[in-house]
Parts: C-alpha cells; structure tokens; sequence
C-alpha cells in the first residue's frame, strides 16, 4: 500500500476530488511533450515554487495542454513469482498526430540558438513541430496522479514510468502500448555472461544435465556450483569469471554423477588461480585443482578433472567472488541482478531494498549461491523473489517489498460502486472450480557446505495435510537453512493450492493507495460475509474509479 | 453588450485566438436560443448509496443552438460558405469569431453537420445550428 502524507491521505479520503493525470512522453532521443488531462489550479508556476507541503513544481516542467485522446486509466498487475513470471503493468493511450497544438517542453538551462528570444519565466512554447512516429517506439511515458479536493490544491499522489513497446500511427493520431518499464530488462537470459565454451572454444564435449547452457557463474555469498573446465592451450582450467575481482576457492569435489564424493579443501589441496586472454584480448581468471597423482608417487600434482567417454563433466567448486562474498541479503542480490541486468541504479528505490533486508535479517535468512547457466531474466526474478517472500512494485521507481498477510484495508458497501441507480452493483464473485485437490508439494534445498547441482527434496504442506501431495516443486537453491526452507515453501504452495474464489469489483477512488499484491477485506453480506483478498491487478480508471481483481485463498 | 442575465457564458470562458479571424459570423440567431453548460465530471455510486465525486476538469463546456427559420439570400450564402470554406469554419475544424446574442464576441467552432432547407419563396433556413463554445474574445 502506498504510504500517504496527512494531505495526500485527507484528499484520497475525501468524497468531492479534482483527479489529473499528467503524462510526460520522452521519445527515444530523449525529445519531451507533455499534457496535463486538465488544467492545474494555476497555469504557470514559477521554478521552484513550493506549493503546499509535498508538492514542489519542478524546475523545467510546463503545463501546456496537448492532445491525450482515449487515455481511460493505468493496469497494474502483481509479479506472480509463484507462477514464475514478472506480470507487466501496461497503460494504452491515442495522442493527437497533428502537432500544431503539441507542446515541447525543456529542461531548465537548454541552451538556444542564437537569436532566439525566450521569454524571461516561459518554460515551453508551442513550436508546432513535425514529428517521427517511429521515434516514440522504445521512448518513455511518465504518468502522474494528481488529486485536489476542498479546501485542498492539487497534491501529487503517486507516479508511474512506462516504456513505449508501439507507437502506431494512423489517421492524425498515434496509438501508444506501453508497459511498465522493467519489462524491457526482463527480456533474454540470465547471466548475462558468455557460456565459457564459447569464451575458448575446443573440440571438448560436456556431459552435464545443463550441457548447454552453463556461463560465467555470477556468486553471492558463498557459492558451491559446477565450474566448466575448458581447453586452454593445452590444458584444462575451470573458469571463475573477471580478474577484475578477487576469487577465494576453498573446496573442490566430484561431481555427483561419478562414484562416491570425494572432497579436496584449500587446507590439503592446491588450487592454481591464472588469467589467461581469448581471442578477444580479454582476460578470465581460471584455476586449475591440483588434485591428480599423474606419476602414481602419492603426490597431486595436476589438474583434476573428470570424464566419461568423450564428455568432461563440470567440477562443483566452492568459492567467494570479492565483490558479492559479503552479499548475503536478498534484498542486495535482487538490487545486484536488476543493475546487472541493465536497470539504472537511478530507477531503483534502494531504500526499499534495505528495508526488506531488515526483514530478512530477521527471519535469518541469507542467500548463498550462484547464477551458473542461463535462465530466463523472468525465471531467475521469480526465483529470487519466491526465495524471500517478497514483490517487486515497479511504479516510478522499482520497489522491493516483503509480501504480507495484513489486510490493508476493509471494504464495504461504502466503497462498491455501482452502474445503475437501484440494482445491483459490481461484486462478483466465481469459484475456483479446480480439479486438483492436492494438498502439498516439494522443496528442493542444499545444506551449508554441499555443492548446489542436487539438492535435498521435501514434502511441505500448503496447509496442515500431506495427504494428495502436487509434483510442484520450489526450488531454493540459495537457501541453506531447513526451517525457513519449509516457511518459504508453504507460502509459496498457498499461493499455488489453496486458491478457492475469483472476485472482482469497482471502488471508489478512496482505494487508489491499494496496490497489487496486497491483501484487503471485503465485508458484507451481500458479498458473501468476510473474506480476506489478495489483489491480483487493479486497473485505475480516468475517473479514478479503480476495477479491483483478486483471489481469495483457503487454509 | 447586452446584459441579459447578471451572469453570462463571457464570464465562465477565457480569451483566446481564433482560427479563423478574417471575418466574424454577426447574422442574428433567431427564435429560442438555448445555451447548454456542463462540467467534466463523474458521480460514482456506491452500493450504500454514497458518492464519490470526481471533477476531472474545473473548466465549463458550453454548446449554443438554435435554428435559423428564415435568412435573407445573401445571409444564407455566408452561413453556407462559412461552413464549407476549408479556408474558413471548414466544417467543424477550424475556430472563428460569433457575436451572440448577448452581444459578446466568442471563438466557436460548429458543432453539427449542416443543414439547409427552403420554402417557396426561395428563403433559406438552417435547422440545428449548434456552436460549441471554446473561449471569448475580450471586450
């Protein structure tokens, strides 16, 4: 739920509201218009005019009108880890394509061409400028809620950043599809690094359930996964990644796929750390286990590696890399990937991050492990995500939140809209007509100190019998610690088994601090009495009028 | 100007800048003049019979219609040329100048398809006008 000022809260509350949309559209070159779906109480703001508590009109901004045609409201979908997907919040709107009424706006301190008279306190002018449709396409959409009230001014509420996915001209005017703006860095894999058979290439062969696929690992913590060895000028060394950082390697065993488990620690054992520069001119840090007897004297004294026909298998290694050995908070690794995968650290609301790391430091739990072959930028999201019990909220900033059962807020009849004058109103309700009734399912889990290629298997319930246990498995290969395994596996199968009920209704715009993927009351009898609900998606209108969709769960 | 109520359109409407300025439409409307006004808003109802009421724009919307029964030759020819002049009104897509009834000028644009009918006489009237009302022009 949002987090509301006094003001923000008196406004939201109050039964007579003024509602504004604003809607910044950058195109690719970072060229900006701009239009308000309304006139602001003032037309023009001096820079830097505070205006009331919270509001603060930038430097820069212009309130030029242009012309947003069909823009009826913003869709905002909870992630869906359990469902190991990141759902995208979207919007849709048509702008106007003659541009004789568009506006440019300009940041403070654009410099001019000379000659150009601007007038001393105008931000914008209306240049009626031609434009390319094709720029908008993979350009951004800033949208504002600003709500007045009486004896309020305009104050703004909340804001969201969208990224253009289309911009499709036709007949003067411009049908924009745009989706929440994470949604473009969760295209492709995760890691994002090179397989490292392609980094040396070789005639070697791989025999390994993730053959195909297996990277320059990414660690946290303390990280325990198989290691490609790969041929380099005439030698097999295992691949650690950028030489940039520093990497403490302090156990190597066999693979689990080759007779009993055989250990060699950093106490006993050798491990040759080495850079060495592909074809590319760029250097690795590899190693070589000097764990082989190659002269049967009783001394190692080579790199061991090992095969079966003409396959080499991968060698589970444990290991720290210098710059993420200390990052055993979720809330850090999540903040890690989303820069590695391209976010600007700008559009990360970090406190949030920390925050939820509080929480986590609580429950004790830590993450250790590694990224090692592609996945997914999706999949590996939900993973982290099912492996702390948490969301992301992506409104102006990404925002990461550990996910509660606390209802946040009870509706009533006061808050259900309705169409018509006498009648019924929105309130619906449709079971759940599921033909699983299994009760349980799987978590696959490693103990601190074993390599996290297999993992421990466990039977969890969703509620408190084991009786028609589901194949679904939750993997949390990051996570050591049994207990809280078994917490963050429940949880996770409540969401998967226990969904009893689809409803879905209008509110009022007094809801509009409710977000996805936190959990209301609706409280009735013409509802169905008291049930708790967890909000699926909330599509808020232009009248501020917000379609609620949501699940209720059993026990 | 004249004043015919101690509140008027003129007084609800900023000024501003016609499309078309060359000419300002001044033939008299006749009969029932009817002046429409609202607001952009939106009145949710709730199931326990209270409302939520939204304003999504302080700004008023006026439209003004009636119906010219009877136009001299010559008026007839500016109203029609006004309309179909792409230079001009160009149907409903440019804005010009109006003196209405109260005696103020507004900028409006038309807001209906054009209609014309004769009687045996040869006058010419236009059914339906209706002008949409987009700001005034000071006086």
């Amino acid at each position: 739920m949002l987090a509301l000022t006094t003001t923000q809260a008196a406004i939201v509350a109050s039964e007579s509201k003024r509602v504004i949309w604003a809607i910044y559209i950058y195109d690719k070159n970072g060229v900006g218009y701009c239009s308000i779906l309304a006139t602001l109480n003032a037309t023009v703001w001096e820079s830097g005019t505070v205006w009331e508590t919270d509001t603060v009109w930038d430097n820069g901004e212009n309130l030029g009108t242009a012309l947003i045609m069909d823009f009826d409201g913003i869709e905002l979908r909870r992630a869906m880890a359990e469902e190991s997907i990141i759902s995208p919040s979207e919007v849709t709107f048509t702008m106007s394509a003659p541009f004789s009424t568009l506006t440019y706006f300009w940041e403070s301190g654009t410099a001019w061409e000379s000659g150009m008279a601007w007038d001393n306190g105008a931000n914008s002018e209306n240049l009626g400028t031609a434009f390319a449709y094709s720029n908008f396409t993979g350009g951004t959409v800033f949208i504002e809620l600003w709500l007045g009230g009486v004896g309020y001014n305009d104050t703004k509420i909340t804001s969201w950043k969208f990224n253009i996915k289309k911009a499709e001209p036709g007949y003067q005017k411009l049908k924009f599809v745009c989706e929440d703006f994470l949604q473009k860095y969760l295209r492709g894999n995760y890691p994002n690094t090179r397989l490292v058979e392609d980094i040396f290439p070789s005639n070697r062969t791989y025999n390994a359930d993730n053959g195909g696929k297996v990277c320059v690992p990414v660690p946290f913590g303390t990280a325990y996964v198989p290691l490609r060895d790969v041929f380099i000028a005439g030698a097999g060394y295992l691949m650690l990644g950028d030489p940039a950082n520093t990497f403490t390697i302090t156990k190597v065993r066999s693979p689990r796929s080759i007779g009993g488990k055989s250990e060699w620690d950093s106490g006993t054992s050798t491990f040759t750390q080495s850079s060495k520069t592909d074809a590319s001119a760029v250097n690795w840090r590899v190693f070589q286990a000097i764990i082989a007897d190659s002269n049967n004297d009783g001394v190692a004294d080579a790199h061991g590696f090992w095969k079966a026909g003409e396959n080499f298998y991968d060698t589970p290694v444990k290991f720290t890399r210098s710059d993420t050995a200390t990052m055993t908070a979720f809330g850090d690794v999540i903040e890690f990937v989303l820069k590695d995968m391209g976010v600007p650290a700008a559009n990360i609301n970090s406190a949030t991050f920390t925050t939820a790391n509080v929480t986590y430091a609580v429950w004790g739990l830590l993450c250790n492990g590694a990224f090692w072959y592609q996945q997914t930028r999706e999949a590996v999201l939900a993973e982290l995500l099912n492996s702390c019990h948490s969301t992301l909220r992506v409104g102006e900033k990404i925002e990461l939140h550990v996910l509660a059962k606390a209802s946040q807020k009870t509706i009533t009849p006061a808050e259900i809209l309705r169409s018509q004058g006498i009648g019924e109103g929105s309130f619906t309700y449709s079971d759940v007509l599921s033909e699983n009734y299994s009760d349980s399912g799987y978590a696959e889990w490693q103990e601190s100190g074993e390599s996290q290629d297999d993992f421990n298997k466990v039977l969890i319930p969703a509620g408190t019998t084991m009786v028609t246990p589901s194949s679904l498995i939750l993997r949390l290969r990051f996570v050591q610690d049994s207990d809280i395994v078994q917490t963050l596996t429940k949880l996770w199968l409540q969401r998967k088994l226990l969904r009893e009920a689809n409803l879905s209704f209008l509110v009022k715009g007094n809801c509009c601090a409710l977000q996805p993927d936190d959990v209301i009351t609706i409280n009735h009898a013409n509802y169905g009495g008291t049930h708790d609900i967890l909000i699926d998606s909330m599509k808020i209108n232009k009248d501020l009028s917000i379609q609620i969709s949501g699940g209720h769960y059993g026990t | 100007v004249i004043l015919i109520s101690a509140a008027e359109i003129y007084d609800y409407v900023s000024t501003v800048t016609a499309d078309y300025t060359t000419t300002t439409l001044t033939i008299k409307a006749q009969g029932v003049v009817t002046e429409e006004g609202q607001k952009n808003q939106v009145i949710h109802l709730a199931d326990d019979n209270s409302e939520e009421r939204i304003t999504l724009s302080t700004g008023s919307i006026f439209y003004v219609s009636w119906d010219w029964a009877q136009l001299s030759e010559s008026d007839a020819g500016t109203i029609m040329d006004l309309y179909h002049d792409s230079a001009k009104a160009n149907g409903m897509g440019n804005s010009f100048k109006w003196t209405a009834h109260d005696g103020h000028t507004y900028v409006v644009r038309f807001a209906m398809p054009l209609t014309r009918s004769g009687n045996a006489l040869s006058r010419w009237g236009f059914q339906g006008i209706r002008l949409r009302i987009l700001g005034r022009i000071a006086d």
